[in-house]
């Protein structure tokens, strides 16, 4: 058996380990609806912009609140992480130890919300626009 | 008195350069394990039947899916509160703005995707506000569909 077919022996066989589901690592990520730029937000000035061009430009907000000047909109995004690693993996392994409880693993998630906020006067023109002041997903 | 010995081993012939001798050799070695290389390849396609097995593929929805002809179909200054309740059904929610109904209707759609060990579920809202004047006919429409450009992903890096 020559080499290159040793790697390639091997290299399957930890694939399907993974495969299966013994992974011992896994990222994913959610996100809700798509992010807004500054740059696609750039066009609305306060006390010019009306609500109708907001509403041609970035569609539907995906809330409405009232207030007593008027109307805000918010559009949401939503931008969730996750990386979990199991170091007590390789332990399942070893014939005694993997008997006894081995995991060890080490999480992190962080979610991010990106909220564009759009305020307006009871005439419908923007009184302020503004992205919601939070920190970036880690993860 | 005379012995013959003969040799057990035919000598190698004097036409054969060394090189060669090492190459037969080492045929000889390999023979035997032959039978490796198929299994390599039945471990391949294991890697590819296991591959498949680490996949998965899901979606849902809440709400029902609103529809762009029924959309279409309420007209501004035209179209009753009655008309777009039996069109649409009652809203989802109900606001007010000064002095106006403003009906949402949502709906959620999700797509996830795992591949091995990379996984991604992205999610978008379809938001329809109808807004009334003070005699419950419609005023304004808005619609946005976001659902529609909703993709099955599995990388979670990147955008």
């Amino acid at each position: 058996m020559t080499l290159r077919w040793q790697w390639m022996a091997r290299l399957a066989l930890a694939t399907c380990l993974i495969a299966v589901g013994c992974a011992p690592v896994s990222w994913t990520r959610v996100t809700i609806n798509r992010p807004l730029k500054p740059q696609d937000v750039a066009f609305i000035a306060p006390g010019k912009t009306k609500w109708n061009d907001v509403i041609k430009r970035l569609g539907a907000p995906n809330q409405l609140i009232m207030t007593s000047s008027g109307i805000v909109a918010n559009y949401y995004y939503y931008d969730g992480r996750h990386f979990g690693t199991d170091f007590g993996w390789p332990l399942g392994f070893l014939g005694p130890v993997s008997l006894a409880p081995h995991s060890m693993i080490l999480r992190k998630a962080g979610v991010g919300v990106d909220t564009f906020e759009v305020g307006f006067d009871s005439a419908g023109t923007v009184e302020y626009d503004s992205f919601s002041h939070t920190a970036p997903p880690s993860s | 008195m005379t012995t013959s010995i003969t040799p057990k081993t035919p000598s190698p012939s004097p036409n054969l350069v060394p090189s060669t001798i090492g190459r037969r050799r080492l045929a000889s070695k390999r023979k035997p394990r032959r039978w490796l290389q198929p299994l390599v390849w039945l471990l391949c396609a294991g890697v590819a039947i296991d591959g498949a097995s680490g996949c998965a593929f899901s979606r849902g929805d809440l709400g029902a899916p609103i529809n762009d002809s029924d959309v279409a179909s309420i007209k501004k200054g035209r179209t009753t509160e009655a008309q777009v309740i039996a069109l649409l059904g009652a809203p989802d929610t109900i606001h007010e703005v000064n002095h106006q109904e403003v009906f949402h209707y949502y709906r959620y759609a999700l797509k996830h995707a795992t591949v091995l060990v990379f996984s991604r579920v992205n999610i978008a809202s379809d938001d329809l506000y109808v807004f009334f004047d003070r005699e419950g006919v419609v005023d304004q429409v808005v619609f946005g569909n976001q659902t529609n450009k909703l993709k099955f992903q599995f990388w979670p890096f990147g955008e």
